[in-house]
Order: structure tokens, then C-alpha cells, then sequence
């Protein structure tokens, strides 16, 4: 099934990257349930450990198939998608007031962490066509722009602002990478500053409040400032060694909220301190230029868009939460890949790994 | 340019756009990790950390002989989150049958809109497995040390007893309360964001800190036996109350404070204020006869008479200015002397002593013996009894004070100037507590202390003579121990009607004090009976109850007989020989052997008192010097 070239050009580097950074999740998740009182929540790092196998697993899956065959069907995978996404909203599970997660047997699944994957798919799948001649202009947008929009509604509407985000993210950064004619992105760009001081009246009164406390947390420390202060106390008080593990008192005595899903950057940084952040902060970056690389070799066109949108993808991730964590980003729920708990944002983010490496092996292939 | 050389120099950006993004974040953390550590920590440490101040658990009080009198022990107390009540009526309703406790009052804390609130705290270990079995919810249980008497009523008045939040209300626990809750400390705790406290390694939470405990000179042996002669006769005589004081005279040592009725110390709520107070401290009575001994020893010590000196009784009746003197049972004396009024407690003879000795020498002697004062015993409370200032003396004071009247002291001010005769002349300072130990330590202790030096060698000799004699001839026979010499002096005092301020014809107050052996004593022991029925004399009510106590404070403190070798030869004699000369003689000359001088002096005392006696009545012309010189007086 597998030629010994697609074999020799597999990319180890980047496999053990992301199994060393899910370790460190793992050991983390660990770390900031181990002072609650609940067994189950003590044990969540067993189920992280499971989704972690379910998600190596879905990557080598994906493996299996030639990646090109993603391109073929992406029209059909989109239109399945925004089946799935109506379907969520219609009859999605309920948790802490957001619509976003559908139930099949045993499984609850977040629909929306696939329609960020599907999103770039598709729009790689879009901008792959070699029948342009010369640059893009604002009116190839259009259907793009569309092919964004349906998905987007159907996200914000669940509400889960920081994924709809992420697509009209994930549109930019197409935009920004394919031959774009330098007035159109003047334009778009141009637009898009002055359309977000709008976007201000379209906020629901919460999201005001945690822009607000970005910028002094103290207005509101026990409402909408809260997670964001103890998060930066928890941070801070790390110092340069930090306080050593599970013995972070801000995670452990419960001040910092969702200590095991979005902040668990605070909680590796409270107790590792600057030198662990650090070391994170390199595993991820040796992770990024390695796959950028990785991609910046593949001469299929298709290949690339969607090799460059999942990299983006992700880093938009990684840095917008670590972002959120130290008070530079508002606090929307975006997980950190690989390290916070999480099936859907694992199995997601090593599908999506996955498709890289596919990518990488598949280079040579390709002429 | 070739769109593969476009892509690889936007992947050049993007490679840049991603370091930079790292560095931004490295900064944005140096700042928070490095920068502000500090006041991050800070502000950490302020979330977290918690003080509270640990209360100690109460220092146990024990007497001399480490046997426990105040301990703490272990209850549950009941407690309710009432926003977790399900069911308020059915609740209250269990809650008030278990506890007995009104059921409108329970529902009215269930209905608080407090996140604690206390249902009732300390109960019984029945109460809380009752309660804990019908598992309410919302009704919880904590844990509580309760103080706990395990001898009850046995010294309660001088422990006194600690509140629900073990804080000393009265007695020692009240005197020492700084001492028996010391170490308490402010402990610190890691607390969560709902500020409930979390056992961390390290933390300090479960330590408990030990209040300091205090050891009492009380002799719980002694203590019961006195209670119990006291109870008994008080109990036999249907008197009001009943108090006898055991002190070490030789250390000022409190050995046992005892008052029947007493109150239960474990159930101290139930008693009044009244029933709760230390009346061996805390009143001051009128010490009658008692006090003639004060006097003795102040005309002895002033040289102003002689054991044998005589002195004219007026047949009975003696008028001082107003109010005339009777002596007790309407008896008629003529000549006696100093000994023999003691011993025969004539209120007539005592007035003639006082007269001599003048009403400055007696005051100075009186202030000397501690009278008027608190003698600092390390108990709250303490009443100074009434000692009227000179310049405040009628004159009919000198008579009436010389008798006991005019006078008020607290039974401890008696017993402690008592056993300033028995020890050889010096006032002590009386004490309640030896030490107090924290962790193991003795942090402080309380050694004899003597106040003043007040008699001479001499006329403690000369006194321990008349006041054995008072025991053996006197009108204190029954506090006499076989084996043992016993010197000791009665009182009956009238009360004063708190309704006419007179006199009262049936209100007493019978009292016995002496010490035992008398050539050395270890014990000085003072009873008060208040207001006996039928007899009321001291002789015969507070004298024998004396002899209980000190006889079997004697066997406990294996003190040996005197007259060990004489109660082998006269158990016929003793039978036989009811009479006071008998039983003189049998005494004199069978103790002749181990106290020589003692009863030497005594042989030539009855001599010579017999001589004159004699002269006395030979020589009329001495008995109008005498009564001259008490018209000057």
C-alpha cells in the first residue's frame, strides 16, 4: 500500500513534537485535577490519554489515503457540514448555555472543530484552479466569501464566537497566501479595520465585558474580569521556576477557571514558571517552522493552500490562547492544540496533523 | 516572478510572523513571570492564604496530686446550612424532639438566609447518634471540647466552671483563664476560592495548640473529706450552709476549701449566682469567740498579761458603756485567768484583755493578722471582711471586737491568721495554686510566701499551750483526736437579722479553728456551720466536724501519732475516766515523756493557777487595782 518513498519521506520530527506536546497536556491535566475533590474529574487525564490514542489513531487513518482524494470530494464534505451544523442546532446537547455539541451513541462531538478543517479543504480545494491567469481580484472572493459565511452563521449562531472567528480567519489567511492583487488586499484589508470598531454593536454584552477587562481585568474581578486576572495572577506568581508541579496554588484551590481546558497554559506556567513556558512556547515553534517547512516544499498546489491554512489554523490557535492566558487577547473559548483536555479539539487537531504529514510524505509524488 | 518563488517567500513571512508572534508572547511573559512576580505573588498569597486564630485547647486543672478536677472533652455540636434544608416543618419538628428544644425557635434559625447557623451546640452523645441517624439534610455535626468536671461538685465553688466557648467564668478557671488559654495562635491556611480551608502538605491546619495547666495545692482526698463531714453536719444540723477551709500553716497551702451545699460544675447554668459563690473567700462573717485568740496573742505579745494572769469576770454581767456583756449560757465567772478565758471563752475576761491592751495595740494586731485585707489568694473575688478603721471605733468597739462582734472576716482570713500561731508566728500569704505547666514546662509556680512576722516564739508557745488546753478542758473537747494534740478555739456568733439589724436570738454561725499535732503542725483547719438548727454552739456543731477532718486528713497524710506509745497502755483508763481531771492527768503525765517542756509548764500552769486562785480571793484589795485599772482603760 505505501511506496518506500512515501515511507522514507515521512516526517518523524514532527510526530514526536506533537506526542511530546501532548505529553506535556497530559501531565498537566494531571496536575491541575489533582487537588479536586471529584474521582472522575481526578481521572482526566486517563480519558486525555484515550483521546490522544483515538487521535493517533484518526491520523493514521489519514494517512492511509492520498490527500488529494480530500480535494475531489470537498464540495461534498462542506455540503455534509452544513448538514451536521443545522443539525446541531436543531438538536444539539445543551452545555453551559452553548448549542455545540452533537450526541451519536456514547459520543458527544463538536461539530464545529471539523468545519474549520472542512472550511480550509474546501477553499484550498477553490483556489487550487490553475485556470486563473494573473491575480485575484475582489469578485473571485465572492464565492469564497460564501462558502465562509454559511458555516460562520450557523457557528455564531450556537454561540461559539472564537470557532466562527477562526473561519473568517481561515478565509484571510487564503486571501493573504494566493495571488491576491495587491490593491483587492489593500481593499480587504482596509474593510476589515473598518468594519471591526462595528462589530462592537453586534457584541452581546458579555463579549463587551471581556474585551473591556483586557484592558483593566480590575474593573470587573469578580465577574467578567475574573478569568482573566487569576490568570495572570496564577502566571505571575509562577516567578522564573515556578512553584513546582501540582503545587500550584492558584489551579490547585480553585481560582483559575477551566484550569484543565483553556488555561491550562496558566496552570504549566504557575507551576513550571518562565523557563517551562519557555520550553513549551520552543516545542511549538520548532513544531510550526518544521511543518512550514515541511509544506513549503510540496509543489502541489492544493497541497500547499491546505497545508498553509491547517499550519495557520493552528497557530492562530496556539497563539490566541496563549494570548488570552496572559492578558494580551479577550477571553474566548479557544483551546490550546494538543495540551489543553478536550476529544474534539485532539481528534481535530491530529486529523489535521495528520493531513500534514500526508501532505509531506506525499511531496515527492506529486509532479 | 514565479508563483512557487511567491509562495516560498509568503512562507518566509509567515516563518518571521511566527517568531515574532513567539517573542511577543516571550515578552508579554517575562513581564508577568519576571517583571511582576512579585506583586503577582503577592496578590496569589492574599487569595490563598488565610488566617485564623487557633484556639487552645484549655489547660486541664489538677490537684496537688496530679489527679484531674477540670478536663476537656470531645462533643458534637449540631449545625445547619438553612438554604439546604429541604423540608423546614419536618426538619424542626425531628430536630426539636431530639434536642428538646422549642420548635419555633428551630424553624425560625432554619428560615435565616445564613449560610451557618448554630442549632444547639455541646449535646449529649445520645442527642447527636439519634439525630445523626435520621441523616437530615442540611443538619450537620462539628466537633467541640467541652470542659468537663469529672468530681462535680466536689471543689466546684473554688474551680468554678468555663462558658460554652471555654472561656472561665468563675473560680480558678476565671483567675487563671490567661493561663489555662494560652497558646492559642493565629495559624495560617490555604483556603479556595470559596474561601473554605484545603488541607495542603505542610499546612498548619490540624495543629492543635495547648493551653497551659494549672496545679492546684488542693488535696482531692482532703477536699472530699471535708465536704463530707461538712454535708453531714449541715445535713444533721439543718443548717443553711456549711464551709471548712484545710490549710498547710507552715506554706500557707491551700489543702481543701469546701462549702455544702456545693453546685454541680458540669451543670453550672442551672445554679444562681448565689449558690455559685465562694463563700470561703467571697463573705465575710462575724467570727465571734473565734477572734478571742487574735486577742490572746496580741496581750501575750505585748507582754500587757501572762497565761496566768488573772482577771476579774464580774459574775456574768458587764455593762461597757451601754451594752452589757453576758457570757455564753448564761454563766457566772469570777476570777480567771488568761488561759482560762480562752479555754472557757469568757466574753467578760476577753473585754477585761482588751482593755488592757488598748484599742491601738489591738488594731495594729488585728491589721497585723491580715484582718481587712485580701490576703491575695490567687482567687477571684476575695472580700476584705470589715475591719473598722481606729478613728471609726465606738465606744463599745474595743468590747465587741475583742469578742468577735463589730468584726467581719472571710473564713480564709481566719484560717490563714490561725495558722500564723500554728507555724510559729509568721502570717503567710495563703495559696490556692502550686504552678502552672505549659507543654511539660513549669512556666510559673507559686512558692510560701510570707507576709509579716506577727508573734514571737514565746507567745506561740504560749498560745499552742491555751489553745490545747481550750481543746482538752476547754469548750472545744470534741475536736480533740486520740493520739494527737489539738489546739483549737470555738465561736458562736450571732447573727445580725438582715431585717432589724439586730442581733439575731436564733441565727448562728458555729465555728471551730485549730491545727493539729500542735508541737508540729501540718494542718490548720477552720469550720463554719451557718445557721444550725437546735444547738448552735461551736463546741458542740463546728468541734466535732473539725475532728472528722482532721483525723482523717491525718491517716492520709501519715502523720505520725504523738502518742503512739500511750494508746497501747490507756484503752482502760480512757474508757473509765470520763471526767476532765481524768482524762487531764492521763494526758499530762502520759505525755510527759515526748513533750517534756510542753507539758512540764502545763503541770506547773494547773499548779499555779490553783495558787492563785487562791491569793485571789485572799487579796481583795488586788481584785479593786484590777477593776481601777479597767476604769482606765
Amino acid at each position: 500500500m505505501f511506496d518506500r518513498r512515501i515511507v522514507s519521506s515521512f516526517d518523524w520530527t514532527i510526530l514526536i513534537l506533537t506526542l511530546i506536546i501532548s505529553s506535556v497536556g497530559i501531565v498537566f491535566i494531571y496536575s491541575a485535577m489533582h487537588g479536586v475533590a471529584s474521582d472522575s474529574l481526578k481521572k482526566l487525564y486517563i480519558k486525555q490519554i484515550i483521546w490522544v490514542s483515538y487521535g493517533l489513531a484518526c491520523l493514521l487513518i489519514v494517512l492511509l489515503f492520498d490527500y488529494r482524494h480530500l480535494a475531489k470530494f470537498s464540495y461534498l464534505i462542506y455540503f455534509f457540514l452544513l448538514i451536521l451544523l443545522a443539525f446541531v442546532l436543531l438538536f444539539g446537547k445543551k452545555v453551559s448555555g452553548a448549542q455545540r455539541w452533537l450526541t451519536i451513541g456514547n459520543f458527544t462531538f463538536q461539530v464545529s472543530e471539523m468545519a474549520k478543517i472542512i472550511l480550509i479543504i474546501t477553499l484550498a480545494k477553490y483556489f487550487e484552479g490553475g485556470k486563473l491567469i494573473g491575480d485575484y481580484k475582489l469578485k473571485n472572493f465572492i464565492i469564497p466569501g460564501i462558502l465562509t459565511t454559511i458555516p460562520f452563521i450557523l457557528i455564531v449562531k450556537q454561540p461559539d464566537l472564537g470557532t466562527s472567528m477562526v473561519l473568517l480567519f481561515i478565509l484571510f489567511v487564503m486571501i493573504l497566501i494566493v495571488e491576491t492583487h495587491p490593491k483587492t488586499l489593500l481593499l480587504i484589508i482596509g474593510t476589515s479595520i473598518l468594519i471591526l470598531p462595528l462589530s462592537w454593536f453586534f457584541l452581546k454584552d458579555y463579549q463587551k465585558e471581556r474585551l473591556l477587562t483586557l484592558i483593566d481585568p480590575n474593573i470587573d474581578p469578580l465577574g467578567s474580569g475574573y478569568h482573566i486576572l487569576q490568570s495572570r495572577i496564577a502566571i505571575g506568581s509562577g516567578g522564573f521556576w515556578g512553584k513546582g508541579l501540582m503545587a500550584g496554588t492558584q489551579s490547585r484551590l480553585h481560582f483559575l477557571p477551566e484550569q484543565h481546558t483553556d488555561f491550562i497554559f496558566s496552570v504549566l506556567a504557575e507551576e513550571m514558571g518562565f523557563a517551562g513556558s519557555c520550553v513549551l512556547l520552543i516545542l511549538y515553534l520548532l513544531f510550526f517552522i518544521k511543518a512550514l517547512d515541511l509544506i513549503s516544499k510540496v509543489r502541489d498546489r492544493f497541497g500547499m493552500l491546505l497545508g498553509l491554512g491547517i499550519i495557520s489554523t493552528l497557530f492562530f490557535y496556539v497563539v490566541f490562547n496563549l494570548g488570552m492566558t496572559i492578558g494580551l487577547f479577550p477571553v474566548v473559548g479557544i483551546p490550546l492544540p494538543l495540551v489543553s483536555y478536550g476529544g474534539s479539539s485532539i481528534v481535530s487537531t491530529y486529523i489535521a496533523i495528520g493531513i500534514i504529514l500526508n501532505i509531506g510524505m506525499r511531496r515527492s509524488f506529486i509532479e | 516572478m514565479s508563483r512557487d518563488k511567491k509562495i516560498k517567500i509568503k512562507s518566509m513571512f509567515i516563518f518571521i510572523f511566527f517568531v515574532l508572534s513567539g517573542i511577543g508572547i516571550i515578552t508579554k511573559l517575562y513581564h508577568l513571570q519576571i517583571k511582576d512576580h512579585e506583586r503577582f505573588d503577592e496578590r496569589a498569597l492574599n487569595q490563598y492564604e488565610g488566617k485564623v486564630y487557633k484556639y487552645a485547647n484549655r489547660g486541664n486543672i489538677f490537684d496537688r496530686n496530679m489527679r484531674p478536677l477540670a478536663v476537656n472533652v470531645k462533643v458534637k455540636s449540631v449545625y445547619a446550612h438553612p438554604d439546604k434544608i429541604q423540608n423546614h416543618m419536618r426538619t424542626a419538628g425531628t430536630v426539636s424532639s431530639i434536642l428538646d428544644l422549642p420548635k419555633i425557635e428551630i424553624r425560625k434559625k432554619l428560615k435565616q438566609k445564613l449560610p451557618f447557623v448554630y442549632i444547639k451546640r455541646k449535646i449529649n452523645p445520645d442527642e447527636y447518634n439519634k439525630l445523626k441517624n435520621k441523616n437530615l439534610s442540611g443538619i450537620h455535626f462539628s466537633t467541640e471540647y467541652k470542659r468537663f468536671y469529672p468530681k462535680m461538685e466536689l471543689a466546684s465553688k473554688t474551680i468554678g466552671f468555663a462558658g460554652m466557648d471555654n472561656q472561665g467564668l468563675s473560680g480558678i478557671e476565671y483567675y487563671f483563664d490567661d493561663y489555662l488559654s494560652n497558646g492559642g495562635k493565629w495559624v495560617r491556611f490555604k483556603k479556595d476560592r470559596r474561601g473554605r480551608s484545603v488541607d495542603l502538605v505542610g499546612n498548619e491546619t490540624d495543629y492543635l495548640p495547648e493551653g497551659s495547666n494549672i496545679v492546684l495545692s488542693i488535696d482531692e482526698v482532703l477536699q472530699y473529706h471535708a465536704l463530707k463531714a461538712v454535708q453531714k453536719k449541715v445535713i444533721e444540723t439543718k443548717a443553711k450552709r456549711g464551709i471548712a477551709i484545710v490549710m498547710e500553716p507552715n506554706t500557707g497551702e491551700v489543702l481543701a476549701m469546701a462549702e455544702y451545699p456545693s453546685f454541680n460544675a458540669n451543670l453550672s447554668k442551672r445554679y444562681t449566682l448565689q449558690q455559685r459563690k465562694n463563700r470561703a473567700v467571697s463573705d465575710a462573717f462575724e467570727p465571734g469567740s473565734t477572734f478571742k485568740l487574735i486577742l490572746a496573742s496580741a496581750a501575750l505579745e505585748e507582754k500587757i498579761a501572762q497565761p496566768k494572769d488573772i482577771f476579774f469576770c464580774e459574775d456574768g454581767v458587764f455593762d461597757i458603756g451601754g451594752i452589757v456583756i453576758h457570757e455564753a449560757n448564761r454563766k457566772k465567772y469570777r476570777w480567771l485567768t488568761l488561759t482560762e478565758i480562752i479555754t472557757k471563752s469568757s466574753n467578760i475576761g476577753s473585754v477585761k484583755i482588751a482593755r488592757h491592751l488598748g484599742e491601738s495595740k489591738f488594731y495594729e494586731y488585728i491589721k497585723k493578722f491580715g484582718f481587712g485585707e485580701i490576703t491575695g489568694i490567687n482567687l477571684p473575688g476575695e472580700a476584705t471582711g470589715i475591719t473598722r478603721d481606729l478613728s471609726q471605733w465606738k465606744k463599745v468597739s474595743l468590747g465587741s471586737i475583742s469578742i468577735g462582734h463589730e468584726i467581719s472576716t472571710t473564713p480564709l482570713q481566719l484560717v490563714t491568721a490561725v495558722s500564723a500561731i500554728a507555724n510559729g508566728g509568721y502570717l503567710m500569704k495563703p495559696t490556692i495554686v502550686k504552678q502552672a505547666v505549659h507543654e511539660g514546662k513549669i512556666i510559673k509556680s507559686f512558692s510560701p510566701e510570707i507576709v509579716r512576722e506577727v508573734l514571737s516564739q514565746k507567745t506561740v508557745q504560749a498560745m499552742k499551750e491555751i489553745l490545747t488546753q481550750a481543746v482538752n478542758y476547754g469548750t472545744g473537747k470534741k475536736a480533740s483526736i486520740p493520739g494527737y494534740l489539738v489546739g483549737g478555739k470555738t465561736g458562736t456568733a450571732q447573727k445580725i437579722d438582715p431585717d432589724t439589724k439586730k442581733y439575731s436570738a436564733n441565727n448562728y454561725v458555729a465555728s471551730f479553728v485549730g491545727f493539729v499535732p500542735v508541737e508540729n503542725p501540718k494542718l490548720t483547719i477552720l469550720v463554719m456551720i451557718d445557721e444550725p438548727r437546735g444547738i448552735h454552739w461551736g463546741g458542740i456543731v463546728a468541734a466535732p466536724v473539725f475532728r472528722e477532718i482532721a483525723k482523717k486528713a491525718l491517716r492520709h497524710l501519715n502523720v505520725p501519732s504523738e502518742m503512739n506509745r500511750i494508746y497501747t497502755l490507756p484503752t482502760k483508763s480512757n474508757k473509765s475516766n470520763k471526767s476532765n481531771k481524768g482524762n487531764k492527768s492521763n494526758h499530762s503525765i502520759l505525755n510527759a515523756g515526748l513533750m517534756t517542756n510542753f507539758f512540764h509548764d502545763n503541770i506547773n500552769l494547773n499548779i499555779r493557777k490553783n495558787v492563785d486562785k487562791f491569793l485571789s480571793r485572799v487579796i481583795t484589795g488586788l481584785k479593786n487595782h484590777y477593776w481601777e485599772k479597767d476604769k482606765n482603760a
